[in-house]
Formats: C-alpha cells, sequence, structure tokens
C-alpha cells in the first residue's frame, strides 16, 4: 500500500542529498523534518510504548521536559543537548541502525536554529473567508486558489496550466458520477460553446443520482475494504450488506441529507437491517460480525473525527499523544451496543467478546472495563468522556450514543467537520491537506492550514451541506488544472507541484468506476470477466471463493484505497484484460450505435467518445482504419484496444 | 535499513526498457541504477494441508498409536508405515517435531503460520510467499515470482475459510498469481480472438502518444504490467502451467490425484525460474478421527511427495529447492480429533539444509504420548525465521510499513533452528 | 539513457513468430566491461545476481533464454562468476570452450542443452567445479571420461542421458566421494525397502479386514442379543448402585456390554471403512511394487 509512499521516499531522499527537503531552502521544524527522523529511529523506545530513561519524545513539550538525565534539547545549543550528544556518537539508537548523516545534519540544524516548529510558523495564517457566514461556491472556490497560489507561491513554484475540456470533462465525470460520459454527453460539452460549460456540467453531474450512488460506494470502500486476511470478520466481510450501507449512504445523499443528519443516523442506528441497511456499520467495523465498542470506537474517531486511535487500544500511542484511557473513554460510549449483521440494539450488558477473553463487566451507565486483550493496564474502569472533554456521570442510564452523536455532530466540534473536509479533498486530489487522512493532530499539521480551517468552517456554516463542498472544490482552478507531465518537464518538480496542489494528479479508477465503465460501452449490466469454469468451481463447493461477477470484479480489480494514485494491476489483471473472451465478444451499446447507419469513421469516432471522452486524431483515424480493412474482430476489437489503453484506466 | 524500493525500482527499470513504451524515460535511470540484485537464494514448494493435518498418523507415529511406525532409510528415523516411499527419502527429509504456535483457531493460526505475525485488524502483514518474492525474484523476469496451486480437496470441505497470500505493504507485484485447477493451468493465458498481434499495433501506437504526454510512475507502471502480461503470454517459460507439456510417465509418477498433478505442476513453475509456489489442499480437519482418512490419503500423499523430491533430486534442482509440508497445527495425539497447536510436525525436505535428520522430541510415554515438547520447541516466529534463512535471505531487515511504521521481516524474538543450516 | 531492451517493432515481430519460438537474440557484441556485460546479458533474457548473501561471488542465469554459444563470451568480463545456469539454451560444444575459461566456476547447469560427449573436455580446466548438472543432454559414458580431471567435483546429475552405471562405476574409482545422480542401486535398494513396509502395512490390514469381515458377517444378528446384555448390564449397575455396593464390578461389565453392542451395531459400517482402507493400502503396495519392477528392468 506504500508503493507511491516510497517513490516519494526515494524522491525525497534524493531531493535531500542535494537541497534541504520541500521548501528548499526553508528551516527544518519539527513536525515537517524533525518527527518523521524521531518515529522511525526513537519512538520505539522513547514514545507512548516505552519511556526508557523516563524520556517521551512524541511532542516538543515531552522533549523539553526530557527524561531522567535532564532535557533532550537545548534551544541553539547541539553540543549541550542529550538528543545530538547521543545520536552523533551514534550511542543512540542501540541497535545496528544508526541515523544516516543526512539525517544527523538535519537534527543538528534544527536544535542549532531554535528548535522550530510549524505550528508557530502556521498560526497566523489568514483564513481569507470569515467564518459564521456560508458564501457563494464561487467565493470558496476563489478562496481556494488563492491559498493555493500563495503557498505555491512560498514554495518559488508555478501552477501547472489549466486543464483541457477533454481532461476536464473525464475527470469531473470519474469523479462525480463515476463512470465514464457516454459518447454523446462527451460529444455535447466538447461542442458547446457556452462560457460557464464547466460550471454547467458540475450542477448537471451533482443533480445525477449517481453522484450521491458514487459517494455512498466511495465510503462504503473506506468503511469496508474488501476482504484482507486481516480483516475484521476474519476474511468474510457481509459484501451484500456494505453494499446495501453505501447505496444508503448514496440515496441520504441523493435525498439532500447534511453530512452531520447521516452521521447521527448512523451513530444512534437502532433496529433491524430490513429498515436500516446503515446497522451494518457496527458489525463492519467490529470483530467476527458482531459489534465491539472498541471497533466503534476507532472507526467513530477515524472515519468520522478524521484522527487514528487504534494504538491506543492496548497502550498509550507509540508515536502519537492519545492515552490509552482517552480511545476507552469513547469507546464507552459503545459499551452498551450489541449488534450483528442483523440488528443493532442498546442493552444493559457489552457484547460478548469471550473469544479475547471473559465477559466484560461494566459496573454500570457510563463505564467501560478495559479487556485482557490490551496489554497494558486490562481490568481498568474508564469512564466515558469525550475526546479531550470531561468524563460524563458513570451512573447516568441515559443513552451512550445520541450524547455522542451530538457531540460529534456540533458545529463547533473541532474535528468533524475537517475530517470530512480533508477526506473529501483526498477523494479530488489524491492527497489529504492531512495525510494520512485520519490523523488530525497538532504535531501532524496540515500542509495548508488556512486552507483546511476555512473548508472546515465553510463546511459548517453550510450545515455540512455535502453539495456545497464538492461544488466549492471542483470550481477552483486547482481542480481544473491539467494533470500532464511531459518528459521533458523536471521529475522532482513535478511531484513537487502535485503534492502542493499545483497540478492534479493522476489516479487510477477504482474497481466500482472501472466495472460500471466497462459494463457501460459493452452496454451489458451484468458483464462477466471470471474464468469460464467459475460457475463450475462453485458448483463444487467453492462457493466461498468464487462469487458472483460484480464481487469477483472488485476482488480482481481492488486499488489501494490509500494512495488512488497507486497502480496496483498485476498480471492476472492484465492477463483478464488482454486475453478474457468477453471483451472481444461484442457490445450491446455499440450494437445500438450502429443500429444509426453511421459511417465506419463516425463509428470509431464514438467509440472514442465513448472511451476516452475525446475524438480521435488524424493519425488514430488513420490507425483504426487501417486495421479495420485487414480484421475480422473489426469494430470489438478496437474497443478492445481503447479499454485497453492507459489513458482509459487512469483518471486523468 | 533494508530500503523498501528495490521492488518499485525494478518495476521502473522494467519501464525504463518497457516494450510498449516503446521509449526511454531518463529520470529512470537515476533510480534505475542498482548494482548486480540480490541472491537469489533457493525456491520453495510449500505444501499446505489445510485445517491441521495429524502428526501421530504421518511422521510422528507413538508406540500404541493409530498407525505403526516404520523404518526409513535413516537409521533410528521411523514414521508411519503408510508412507513408505517418502520413508525412503528420509535422507532428503527432516521432521521439526517440535511445533509450538500457540493459536488453535483454524483461521489466525493459518495467518501465523503464513505470515509469521498475529492477525491484527487494519493492518496487513505480507504472506512469506510474497516475502519470497520480493526478496529472491530476479527483477525483470517474465514469469511470475509467486503462485498458488489450489489442489481441491477429498473427503469434504472443512477447517475454515481458506487463508488468501496477500503481499500488504510490498506491493501488489508481489501479490500471487492463482492457479485454481493444476490441469487447466493459468486462465487468461492464451489470446482470446487471432488478430491479438494486430490488435497489441494499434494499441501500441496509442500508449506510445500517452507515455509521453504523461511521463508519470504510474503510467509507466501499468505499461510495464501489460508488458510483462504479453511477454508472459509469449515466453517459452509460460509452457511450465502446462502440465499436459510433461511425459505421460511422469505425469503417471506423480499419481493422477490432484494433488499429484499440483505438485508436478510446482515442480514445473520452480523449474522455469518461480520462487515460491503454495500448493494447498484442503479438508484436513479430521474432527471424527484421523485414522480413516489419513489411510485414505496415503497413497496418493506418499506417491506425490516421494516423486516429488526425487524428481527434483534427479534434475539436480534437490539442493535449490526447500520443500515444506505442513498446515496450520497438528491434531490431538491419540485419535487426532481436535485441534493441536502444543506439539506437532512439519516436513521440510531438499533445499540444500542438513537433512537426514529430526528436530526436536515428543513425549513417548505418559498418559498422553506425544503431548508434551521434550526437546528445543519451536515457535511460529522460530520457524519463519528459518525458512527465510533456509531460502537465502537476510532476515535481520526492516520493511516500511504505511505511516513510516518499520515492521522486521521476521519478529526479532525469532531464534533460527540453526542445526538445520548448512 | 537506457537502450530500449526489444524495440517495439522486434516485440511486434516476436508476436508474429507462430512457433513457440524465443525470436532472435541480439547479436553477440564485446562487452568493455563488466557493467555492459550484465546489460547485454539481460537483453538477452538472463539475469546476474549474486549468488549468496555473503562475499561477492556472481550467479549468471541464462535459462530458457535465446542465448547462443558466442553470448557467453559475456561471462568472462565478469569476476568471480561462481554458478551458471544454461537450461535449455541453445548451448553446444563451442559454448563450453568459452565455459573453461571461467577458473572460479563452481556451479553449472547445462540441462537439457546441446552440448555432446566431445565437448566436456573443455571443463577439464575448471579446477573450482564442485557441481554439474547434465541432465537430459545427449552425452554417454564417454563423456564422463573428461570429467575425470575435476578435482572438487563432488555432485554430477546424468538424469536421462545415455551414461550407464558401468560409466558411473568407472567415473567413481577415481573420486570415491563424488555423489552421482541417478545411483540405480540406492533407488533399487530403497524402492524395495518402500515395497516390504507396503507389503507389511497391507498384510496387518488384511488382518484387520478379515476380522471385520467376520465381524459383519457373525455380528448383525446377535444385535438384539447383545442389546439385552447390555440392559441387563446397565440394570445390574443400578442395583448395586441403590444397595451402596462397590460399584467398580458392574461398571466394567456394562463398558465390556457396550462396547460388543456398538462393534455389532456398526460391523456393517466398519466393513464398509476397512473395505475401503484394504484398497487404499493395495494401491500403496500395488505402487511400491511397480516402481520396484521398473527399476529391475532399467
Amino acid at each position: 500500500m506504500t508503493l507511491n509512499r516510497s517513490l516519494f521516499l526515494v524522491l525525497g531522499a534524493l531531493t535531500i542529498a542535494v537541497t534541504p527537503p520541500g521548501a528548499s531552502a526553508q528551516e527544518p521544524l519539527f513536525e515537517r523534518d524533525v518527527l518523521p527522523v524521531l518515529t522511525k529511529q526513537c519512538l520505539g523506545c522513547h514514545g507512548g510504548l516505552r519511556q526508557k530513561g523516563g524520556l517521551d519524545m512524541r511532542t516538543m513539550a515531552l522533549l523539553l521536559k526530557g527524561g531522567k538525565h535532564g532535557p533532550a534539547a537545548k534551544a541553539g545549543d547541539a553540543d549541550g543537548s542529550l538528543l545530538w550528544q547521543r545520536i552523533a556518537s551514534d550511542e543512540m539508537p542501540p541497535g545496528e541502525t544508526k541515523l544516516s548523516a543526512a539525517e544527523k545534519a538535519l537534527i543538528k540544524q534544527w536544535i542549532a536554529r531554535g528548535l522550530a516548529t510549524e505550528s508557530q510558523t502556521a498560526k497566523d495564517d489568514d483564513l481569507l473567508l470569515a467564518p459564521g457566514v456560508k458564501h457563494d461556491p464561487r467565493v470558496v472556490a476563489a478562496a481556494i486558489d488563492k491559498h493555493i497560489q500563495q503557498r505555491l507561491a512560498a514554495l518559488k513554484r508555478e501552477a501547472a496550466p489549466r486543464s483541457d475540456d477533454i481532461e476536464f470533462l473525464r475527470r469531473v465525470t470519474l469523479d462525480l458520477n463515476g463512470c465514464v460520459p457516454t459518447g454523446q454527453e462527451a460529444a455535447a460539452f466538447l461542442d458547446s460553446k457556452a462560457p460557464d460549460k464547466r460550471a454547467q456540467l458540475i450542477e448537471k453531474l451533482l443533480a445525477s443520482p449517481r453522484f450521491g450512488e458514487q459517494l455512498g460506494r466511495t465510503w462504503r470502500e473506506w468503511i469496508c475494504p474488501p476482504e484482507l486476511p486481516s480483516d475484521m470478520n476474519g476474511g468474510a466481510q457481509p459484501h451484500k450488506q456494505a453494499f446495501g450501507f453505501g447505496d444508503w449512504i448514496g440515496k441520504q445523499i441523493t435525498k439532500g441529507a447534511t453530512w452531520d443528519k447521516i452521521v447521527r443516523d448512523v451513530l444512534t442506528v437502532d433496529g433491524q437491517i430490513k429498515d436500516n441497511p446503515h446497522v451494518i456499520f457496527y458489525s463492519l467495523v467490529g470483530e467476527g460480525g458482531k459489534a465491539t465498542p472498541d471497533g466503534s470506537a476507532r472507526a467513530t474517531a477515524s472515519f468520522f473525527l478524521g484522527v487514528q486511535m487504534q494504538c491506543a487500544q492496548c497502550h498509550d500511542d507509540p508515536y502519537r499523544n492519545w492515552a490509552q484511557n482517552e480511545f476507552w473513554a469513547l469507546a464507552a460510549f459503545f459499551g452498551r451496543t450489541q449488534g450483528d449483521f442483523n440488528t443493532v440494539t442498546d442493552g444493559k450488558a457489552p457484547p460478548n467478546m469471550s473469544k479475547r477473553g471473559p465477559k466484560l463487566p461494566i459496573a454500570k451507565g457510563a463505564e467501560i472495563v478495559i479487556p485482557p486483550s490490551a496489554f497494558k493496564n486490562s481490568g481498568k474502569a474508564v469512564q466515558a468522556a469525550f475526546l479531550g472533554g470531561k468524563s460524563l456521570d458513570p451512573a447516568a442510564e441515559k443513552p451512550l450514543r445520541p450524547l455522542l452523536a451530538d457531540w460529534v455532530t456540533a458545529k463547533d466540534n473541532p474535528y468533524f467537520a475537517k475530517a470530512f473536509a480533508n477526506r473529501t479533498w483526498f477523494y479530488f486530489f489524491a492527497r489529504g491537506l492531512v495525510n494520512p487522512v485520519d490523523d488530525l493532530r497538532e504535531l501532524n499539521p496540515p500542509s495548508h492550514p488556512g486552507l483546511l480551517k476555512m473548508l472546515g468552517n465553510e463546511f459548517a456554516d453550510s450545515g455540512f451541506d455535502i453539495k456545497h463542498l464538492v461544488r466549492s472544490i471542483c470550481n477552483s482552478e486547482a481542480y481544473q488544472r491539467t494533470s500532464r507531465a511531459s518528459m521533458k518537464q523536471d521529475r522532482q518538480s513535478i511531484a513537487a507541484q502535485t503534492a502542493a496542489f499545483g497540478r492534479m494528479p493522476v489516479r487510477v479508477m477504482t474497481a466500482d468506476v472501472l466495472y460500471d465503465s466497462l459494463r457501460q460501452v459493452y452496454g451489458d449490466p451484468k458483464l462477466d470477466l471470471r474464468a469460464d469454469d467459475a460457475k463450475g468451481a462453485a458448483a463444487m463447493g467453492q462457493a466461498a471463493q468464487i462469487a458472483d461477477p460484480y464481487i469477483e470484479f472488485l476482488r480482481r480489480f481492488g486499488t489501494n484505497e490509500d494512495d488512488t494514485t497507486d497502480f496496483t494491476h498485476g498480471i492476472p489483471q492484465m492477463l483478464t484484460m488482454i486475453n478474457h473472451p468477453r471483451l472481444l465478444s461484442g457490445s450491446k451499446a455499440l450494437d445500438a450505435f450502429r443500429k444509426t447507419n453511421p459511417t465506419p469513421e463516425q463509428t470509431v469516432e464514438w467509440l472514442y467518445l465513448s472511451t476516452l471522452a475525446r475524438r480521435p486524431s488524424a493519425s488514430e483515424r488513420e490507425a483504426a482504419a487501417k486495421y479495420l480493412a485487414n480484421s475480422q474482430n473489426s469494430y470489438v476489437g478496437v474497443l478492445w484496444m481503447l479499454v485497453n489503453r492507459s489513458e482509459f484506466l487512469f483518471v486523468r | 535499513m533494508a530500503m523498501p524500493l528495490l521492488h518499485r525500482r525494478d518495476l521502473l527499470r522494467l519501464s525504463a526498457a518497457g516494450l510498449l513504451s516503446g521509449v526511454s524515460v531518463p529520470w529512470f535511470e537515476a533510480l534505475a541504477r542498482a548494482s548486480v540484485g540480490r541472491p537469489r537464494g533457493k525456491s520453495c514448494i510449500l505444501l499446505w494441508m489445510d485445517g491441521g493435518p495429524s502428526q501421530q498418523h504421518t511422521f510422528d507415529p507413538k508406540p500404541g498409536g493409530q498407525f505403526r511406525a516404520a523404518p526409513t532409510s535413516v537409521p533410528g528415523i521411523r514414521i508411519v508405515e503408510q508412507l513408505p516411499q517418502l520413508g525412503q527419502c528420509m535422507r532428503d527429509m527432516v521432521l521439526l517435531r517440535s511445533m509450538r504456535t500457540e493459536i488453535n483457531d483454524h483461521y489466525d493460526a493459518k495467518y501465523l503460520l503464513h505470515t509469521g505475525y498475529r492477525r491484527a485488524p487494519g493492518f496487513e502483514h505480507p504472506a512469506v510467499g510474497s516475502i519470497a518474492s520480493h526478496q529472491l525474484a530476479a527483477a525483470n523476469s517474465d514469469m511470475p515470482a509467486f503462485v498458488t496451486i489450489d489442489a481441491g480437496y477429498d473427503l469434504r470441505l472443512d477447517g475454515g475459510r481458506s487463508y488468501r497470500n496477500v503481499p500488504g505493504y510490498l506491493g501488489p507485484q508481489h501479490a500471487p498469481l492463482a492457479v485454481n485447477d493444476p490441469a487447466r493451468g493459468l486462465e487468461n493465458l492464451r489470446a482470446a480472438g487471432n488478430d491479438l498481434a494486430a490488435r497489441l499495433e494499434l494499441l501500441a501506437a496509442g500508449e506510445r502518444g500517452f507515455s509521453e504526454e504523461y511521463a508519470l510512475p504510474n503510467v509507466s507502471a501499468r505499461q510495464a504490467a501489460f508488458d510483462r502480461a504479453v511477454r508472459l503470454m509469449r515466453s517459452p517459460r509460460a509452457r511450465a502451467f502446462d502440465v499436459e507439456a510433461e511425459p505421460a510417465r511422469m505425469r503417471e509418477a506423480y499419481g493422477n490425484h490432484r494433488f499429484g498433478q499440483s505438485c508436478l505442476l510446482a515442480r514445473r513453475l520452480v523449474e522455469a525460474g518461480v520462487s515460491f509456489v503454495e500448493v494447498f489442499h484442503r479438508g484436513w480437519d479430521d474432527h471424527d478421527g484421523a485414522a480413516r482418512n489419513m489411510a485414505q490419503r496415503a497413497p496418493w500423499l506418499d506417491r506425490a511427495m516421494a516423486t516429488l523430491i526425487r524428481d527434483l533430486k534427479d534434475r539436480g534442482m534437490l539442493d535449490d529447492t526447500l520443500i515444506v509440508w505442513m498446515g496450520e497445527f497438528g491434531r490431538t495425539p491419540g485419535n487426532g480429533d481436535g485441534h493441536f497447536c502444543n506439539a506437532w510436525s512439519t516436513m521440510w525436505a531438499g533445499g540444500g539444509i542438513r537433512t537426514g535428520q529430526v528436530i526436536g522430541r515428543t513425549s513417548e510415554t505418559g498418559r498422553n504420548p506425544g503431548g508434551t515438547i521434550e526437546d528445543r520447541p519451536i515457535s511460529a516466529v522460530d520457524y519463519m525465521a528459518t525458512l527465510c534463512l533456509a531460502l537465502g535471505m537476510n532476515i535481520r531487515q526492516d520493511f516500511q510499513a504505511p505511516g513510516q511504521r518499520p515492521v522486521p521481516m521476521v519478529d526479532h524474538a525469532a531464534q533460527p533452528i540453526r542445526e538445520l543450516l548448512s | 539513457m537506457i537502450p530500449v531492451r526489444c524495440s517495439l517493432v522486434c516485440w511486434l515481430l516476436l508476436l508474429t513468430i507462430p512457433v513457440v519460438g524465443r525470436g532472435q537474440p541480439p547479436p553477440y557484441k564485446p562487452a568493455a566491461n563488466a557493467a555492459e556485460a550484465i546489460k547485454r546479458i539481460e537483453e538477452i533474457g538472463g539475469s546476474v545476481r549474486k549468488a549468496a548473501l555473503e562475499g561477492d561471488a556472481l550467479e549468471v542465469d541464462l535459462r530458457s533464454t535465446a542465448a547462443t554459444d558466442e553470448h557467453l563470451q559475456y561471462l568472462l568480463a565478469l569476476k568471480n562468476v561462481a554458478v551458471v545456469r544454461l537450461r535449455e539454451c541453445r548451448i553446444g560444444d563451442a559454448g563450453l570452450v568459452h565455459l573453461g575459461k571461467i577458473a572460479v566456476l563452481k556451479k553449472l547447469h547445462l540441462e537439457k542443452t546441446q552440448i555432446t560427449d566431445a565437448g566436456l573436455k573443455h571443463l577439464a580446466s575448471l579446477k573450482e567445479l564442485e557441481v554439474l548438472n547434465l541432465f537430459g543432454c545427449g552425452i554417454g559414458d564417454a563423456g564422463l571420461n573428461s570429467l575425470q580431471p575435476l578435482p572438487k567435483l563432488k555432485s554430477l546429475f546424468v538424469t536421462e542421458t545415455k551414461v550407464t552405471e558401468a560409466g558411473i562405476t568407472a567415473l567413481r574409482k577415481t573420486k570415491p566421494n563424488l555423489v552421482v545422480v541417478p545411483d540405480r542401486a540406492l533407488e533399487r535398494e530403497q524402492a524395495e525397502a518402500a515395497w516390504e513396509t507396503a507389503k507389511k502395512a497391507l498384510a496387518e490390514m488384511d488382518v484387520r479386514f478379515q476380522v471385520a469381515k467376520k465381524d459383519a458377517e457373525n455380528l448383525p444378528p446377535r444385535v438384539a442379543e447383545l442389546k439385552k446384555k447390555m440392559d441387563e448390564a446397565a440394570k445390574k449397575l443400578n442395583e448395586t448402585k441403590s444397595k451402596g455396593g462397590d460399584v467398580s464390578g458392574a461398571q466394567a461389565a456394562l463398558k465390556a456390554a457396550q462396547q460388543q453392542h456398538s462393534q455389532a451395531a456398526n460391523a456393517a459400517k466398519n466393513f464398509e471403512i476397512a473395505q475401503k482402507h484394504l484398497a487404499a493400502y493395495r494401491q500403496l503396495e500395488a505402487d511400491t511394487r511397480s516402481r520396484v519392477e521398473a527399476l529391475r528392468t532399467k
């Protein structure tokens, strides 16, 4: 899952060797530059899990407090700082791997220059838009662009040019409706002379039910990743119910429900799955098909609040300053929630956790006991508390989930609006303003602090209006830039430009989008790309391994949801696309078009428009004509070629 | 610390010389300039008996047990008489009789014995086959590095859900290529339609244009993957997937059972350069006692495995190929009707390790013969470390997992079985 | 610039070759240095890697590639080539001339190549050679003779060649520690031992089968009678219990009666299982016997 991330590291490493990282001539900052080194080299022994020598290095404050030998660093005095002494002499870290020369130089420089932190430097970022009111989306879009422009200017980087109509049409249609435009739609947009045709197209796509559907299944995929050996349900994800959940989110969005309403419904759901498809949320994030307090807390934190608490489950987070108490205080809200694939109710007792230890006693009300599976503090009772807030009355017998929902979805919740804005930004740009997208915290600052704050405010002030946020982003110049990267351009500057949102990334279609696009161009709602013996295998009792065409497609063509630019297909996917007989055996959509008696040139043009959302170039027309003259597969051979093009698979 | 980048770099290197893109991209060169690659190490054929095979009905028989022990070609080592041919391969085999792996639940045990780590929600550890692919495979091979073969099941399908091999953070190019039926080989390997060359020509022109306009790593990665797939289709080595190409007497020697044919396919694949093959046969969860089922399995198991060992030896491949036979745990001493992770056996063969010996010992007498380990308990991480070492990997290295989290290839607490390694 | 390994055009040419062919390899061009040699080797589809984690010995792998005799000259530009794999290459005696110059070579794999007895004499200079694999090559006893000068040869593979047992015996006279595969005598010995074990297992199974058969014939009519006995034993146990006497004797009697009953009740089923088992053990015996016979006729 870290391919591109690691590539980034290579590029990063190359950069460091030549110039200081990122913003070239800038000084090293704690969060951006120093903390990654400490995380890699030091926090294993001097973090939340262990504090050897009494030293915890997770935050600036803790570093200054130091351990039993005194403060770890003195501003401006590297030689007098324990941190520098220990790493300079290679006394630390104790293992075989020492800090590299570049890492050492970085830390020395950082101490010598006075221990600068990013939070200090970013404090007085201008929001550009006053909080408290909802603005016109065009105004928000302009503010987005100004934020990005400022950052680019500080980095001394240019923005990439505006996308052409073809890039924009295909990108925005895939992003907002989850499918390539039809030939007709493509031709209509490309031929339109309206000056505001892009804004018009955005409105049209937002108004389509496919917008909700696409966002719904995107959230489904985030919440219920494809089955993996480690997944919470032991490799047996309840696909059908998860699809129902995605559909439900989609329908809510189409109905105009705001994000706070949707999240409130999810957090407080009660009853049967047949009436409430979102019941499945709890068992999806639980374990072994059951809701668990810790699973619910983890998911609420990650998806709705944008914070990672999974490490704090068993011990204080070694790398982040979340305490184990804080995690279980959140889990306590779900202490009485019982759920499986069919129902969710609040009972008196917690769900049965016998698989991982004895049944959990709950003293009463809003208290939970840390289970034996946690390797620290098991057996300790923790009272429900909002993140960073005070504890609830342990005797309260009131339903707890509504209380939590009130707090989560409150307009002034410090995480809720930002978390959604950040994830939505990630959806479009393949990179959050904060990364990872669920790691909002002071020491992991956003690349554009003002922009994130502004988007959070705007989202909250619009009453958590999803379409308002999406409309604002899609109308920005930032979203409408090209993703072209010619071979003549310098690779490092392209990477830096993309990271600063001065250029759009090229992403890989998700399995859902690819499947819908193939179904559309082949005019076959049940497109089946399974191996031809799949049915026989199912009859032989291997049903668990070979499912219906859609699920098998998702399994095969699943992408990296952490990095949507990551190309993850291998030989099996390629062989399917190249050799599966279905992709050469005709398209009903093509047949329908052929009924209008088009010329061969028009047919080739239609095929290009239906797949790549553009007309063929002169040389492409010529090549197609030459192929058609000699081929028996004729037009479907051209269609095969088009769906096998990189240009088809990538969202450019 | 090992950079987790070689795979990516290798991929880029492939792209740089891409067939489809037909252009050379200079900036890859800086990344691609690797010195000579890691050693090839050994290949591995993992024979996975899904559900947990009984040690007392195979490699660790006990006096008074349901199956009698018979002498083998190594004096002093005895295995059940139901595996006579395998017994005569004992000089090329090692029995590990003291596995102690702490998990009696099928699925979690399968995860543990495939990854060396306990299952933890939200974090994907790479399967050992993917690690082998990452560490041992040649960068530019036209063969996949990791292949799984479904050898089906006899009797009935139990033993819980199968483990699915995933590469985790090592990246998708280390995912296994799955053969669902050894007789059918690799699906979609043959071209549909008869004008593939013409279609590829039509495709190539467009691809070249796109890669010039979008000279990005993911675009190159896709074109490289496409090239690899086409090269595989065209490669003479891809014939390795076709067991029909094997002489009839050889197919006969491995036995008609699907497991035997899977072993033969595994041998063909290793011969063609595949680093890791996992053959899995399901339905070994003998809750009504192991004796009955084992007696029926013995003929095909004995024949297939003995033939595999002899065939590899005949071809001079045995020293370079490690065979591992195991399940996720053993079965309760006596009749073998329950799961048993406290004292169970795996069998290793070939691989240039010190064969002809037994590692570890379980109790022979007492109330419950075979119920306890008397010598050299082998934990799951010990097993994993030994396996990786035997395959020629450097186990003292960390991978970079998401969130800049270093994860050791094998848990540092592991104590490899040194007496096995030469 | 990295030269394109195989141009698009050549790739398309490759596609049009109808047979499972390897296409035309790039022609041999002298390599000025090691880096260039590695590049050339990769161009013909091979790879150069370290032979082991430790040390700087190299392994050159050209299995199933289009490499020809003259391509092997690339190997001479490399230092420390310890392992060479040429399985299924178009390599003949001319190639062995080049290989004979790699003085440090330890392992040489020539499976299914076109080398002949005449060519093997070129390997006489390989003073470090430990492993030589000639599987499936058209060589015979005459060729083995040329291997006499190899001082360190430890393993030799001559399966599927024309080499005879006599040839092997002759070679081993000067090399008593040499392991030669195949070793027919050892194989026969082992196959016979396996057969013996299988025969014993079958005999044992046959005894059990006969018992099961007898049970199946005799016991079912007695099921009612044994049931009655079992009920009586149970009754007696209850009586003993209510009297407060020692129950151990009655318990044992009941257990025995139960066993007899279940043996009778399940006799048909057990017989069926025994039949299946007997078939499996017969299979085992037949498998081992046929191998012995095959080895005897060879």
